[in-house]
């Protein structure tokens, strides 16, 4: 059985902070206003990104 | 300041799992990253889809308020998706930061909206050719020759 070794494994259905090249999760939280103050504390060039539900197919309306 | 005239991305990873054997499993999206900026105000980076399915650019309205844009004074659009869920979205001007080079193009904003999305009208039509590499998982934007402002 191969395992995933992708960054966002562990932050299904959360917001998180990428570093820039997106390889790593800084910060995770339940919504962008708290993700927020978590990266302006961090300093560094953050990309955020939501991790949707590993469930559900990718299909961009779903709120 | 020169630039290439092709803007490259490698896809997102994201994760499914599959329903029957729970194994979890990769997805390569056509994320790429992104700021917007309203007057002098940006927002963080964040990364936003590339979906030749949508017809404009939709974005989260935390994004827009990041940049200083007080969203419901826009014109209110009504914007419908998959199952024919109904949204309502507000319309600003505003500027789209990829890398280094600003383009002055429309958004919706929505507070019903999560994924960051950009459409045919506002960000495909900014290009000569938006081309999804779909072999190595790269998406490839190419520059009009008449270029767009650089900060």
């Amino acid at each position: 059985m191969r395992k995933i070794s992708n960054p966002l494994i562990n932050y299904e259905n959360k917001w998180v902070a990428l570093s820039s090249d997106r390889k790593k999760v800084l910060a995770a939280a339940d919504s962008v206003k708290q993700l927020e103050k978590k990266a302006r504390k961090l300093k560094k060039k953050v990309v955020f990104t939501w991790v949707p539900p590993f469930d559900r197919v990718l299909a961009p309306y779903v709120v | 300041m020169s630039y290439s005239k092709i803007l490259s991305y490698d896809y997102l990873k994201l994760l499914g799992r599959d329903s029957q054997t729970k194994q979890a499993f990769e997805i390569f999206a056509p994320f790429i990253p992104i700021k917007i900026s309203f007057k002098n105000k940006s927002s963080f980076e964040f990364n936003a889809m590339v979906d030749s399915g949508a017809s404009r650019n939709l974005f989260p309205a935390v994004f827009g308020e990041q940049a200083g844009i007080n969203i419901q004074k826009g014109k209110q659009v009504k914007l419908l998706g998959i199952g024919d869920k109904e949204i309502i979205g507000y319309s600003h001007k505003i500027n789209i930061h990829l890398n280094r080079i600003a383009f002055e193009t429309e958004a919706d904003f929505s507070f019903e909206q999560r994924f960051p999305l950009l459409g045919r009208s506002g960000f495909f039509n900014l290009f000569r050719k938006v081309i999804f590499d779909e072999t190595f998982h790269q998406l490839q934007l190419v520059l009009k020759s008449i270029g767009p402002k650089i900060n």
